[in-house]
């Protein structure tokens, strides 16, 4: 980080690809088409380099990197006038066509995932943001402030709330199960 | 029914996610492009009286700074291709920070516009076409309606004299009354000897503008101390051989 700072090329190099997952993944969620997310993300890197002899030495540099992301994705989105979730939404119709599973995954049985997955789209797109920054992209919560830009208490709160509605969402599912013969 | 988060963190490894791009690449290409980068060198003493040190990214201030932006090249002047580490917006005003001036000497043609009463200038821009109090009636008044020549101005200028020393321009003091909004009606461009500080002139946000000469435009001329402020929908630039305390003076004393 530090030959990063002080303009080291292959050091920054490095810290993209460490970052170039999460920094796509954000702008994707944000920007609503995978296209616009690459744009985002790349935009994001070369400005938080023109800007790294300014980043305070010690700071952590993935929330500030993603504050940037999140920025240039909201700017895409805005300009073509989109609403975001679509590529969670993509991401969503793609799994539920039958990729290979996790482990993980393969103890979400009996269509449960997609259960969550169409009750997370049926959110309003914050709640969907919130809860796919903290879970989907497994942001910590300063992350997910500095994406949202919000305080991180705000985002507990605003957590609370989009999980509570997204129970709502998914109780009707867990009456039918419980019917089922 | 399980509890939702763990059912969430589990979901995460089977999403879908489009395929990552090969950032790394095309971002190691582009900033192989770009210019070497250089140390940071922060605004020098941007305070506002009774607060602590402000930079204009933090300040969040008010909406007359509207940016500081990065800017590896642009066009600083005719013919002058600077690099620029940062700018500043107040008003119609916009400050750059440069490595090097352009060339530029003190005008021939300050660039005023028509000789004109302060009736005829209010009528004919839209714009204030105030006195400085405390320097009394002004010995002229000059206007550029909308019309002529770019955005619509008011100069308001009084000769030198005892107390008020000649400035670059040979005047006494020069006030120029710009309509707010725009930054880039009137551009500065200040080296490193030049102190841009945040002031506050009466309640409203100020930038005082001092040390070496900088260069404003257009027509892109050399000036020396400067005091910018915004009120309402309106910018007010004054220029004066003065010292802080005492454009302060004249600025509050505008009206």
């Amino acid at each position: 980080m530090e030959r990063a700072r002080r303009g080291d090329p292959a050091a920054y190099e490095a810290l993209v690809r460490a970052h170039q997952d999460i920094a796509f993944r954000t702008a994707c969620l944000l920007a609503g088409s995978s296209a616009d997310a690459e744009e985002a993300a790349q935009e994001a890197f070369v400005k938080a380099w023109r800007a790294l002899p300014r980043f305070r030495a010690g700071a952590p540099f993935r929330p500030w990197l993603l504050a940037i992301v999140a920025n240039e994705a909201r700017n895409r989105r805005r300009a073509a006038g989109r609403r975001a979730g679509l590529a969670l939404r993509a991401a969503a119709e793609r799994t539920s066509g039958g990729a290979a599973p996790s482990p993980e995954a393969a103890l979400l049985a009996g269509g449960e995932r997609e259960a969550l997955l169409a009750a997370l789209v049926a959110l309003d797109e914050r709640d969907q943001a919130v809860i796919a920054c903290r879970y989907l992209l497994d942001l910590s919560e300063r992350e997910t402030a500095d994406v949202l830009g919000c305080r991180p208490g705000t985002v507990k709160s605003r957590l609370s709330r989009a999980l509570e509605r997204m129970r709502a969402q998914l109780e009707p599912h867990a009456v039918e199960e419980a019917v089922a013969p | 029914m399980t509890e939702l988060e763990p059912r969430l963190a589990a979901l995460r490894d089977d999403m879908a996610w489009p395929p990552t791009p090969d950032l790394t690449s095309a971002v190691a290409a582009r900033i192989a492009a770009e210019p070497a980068q250089r140390p940071w060198r922060p605004w020098p003493a941007l305070r506002m009286p009774g607060m602590p040190l402000l930079r204009p990214v933090t300040a969040g201030l008010a909406a007359a700074v509207v940016a500081v932006a990065i800017a590896l090249t642009l066009a600083a002047a005719p013919g002058v291709r600077a690099r620029v580490a940062d700018w500043l917006g107040i008003g119609a005003v916009r400050i750059e920070r440069v490595d090097r001036l352009p060339d530029a000497g003190p005008a021939a043609d300050l660039g005023l516009g028509r000789r004109t009463s302060a009736a005829a200038a209010r009528r004919s821009t839209g714009l204030p076409a105030p006195a400085i109090r405390a320097l009394g009636p002004p010995d002229a008044i000059y206007a550029t309606p909308v019309a002529r020549a770019g955005p619509a101005r008011v100069s308001v200028v009084y000769v030198a004299r005892r107390g008020l020393p000649a400035t670059t321009s040979g005047l006494g003091a020069l006030l120029t009354v710009l309509p707010g909004g725009n930054p880039e009606i009137v551009k500065k461009l200040a080296g490193s000897g030049t102190d841009v500080a945040f002031v506050d002139v009466a309640g409203a946000l100020g930038v005082f503008v001092s040390g070496e000469q900088h260069v404003v435009g257009p027509p892109n001329r050399l000036a020396g101390n400067t005091l910018i402020w915004v009120r309402g929908a309106v910018t007010y630039r004054l220029e004066a051989d003065l010292g802080r305390d005492a454009m302060l003076r004249l600025a509050r004393s505008v009206g």
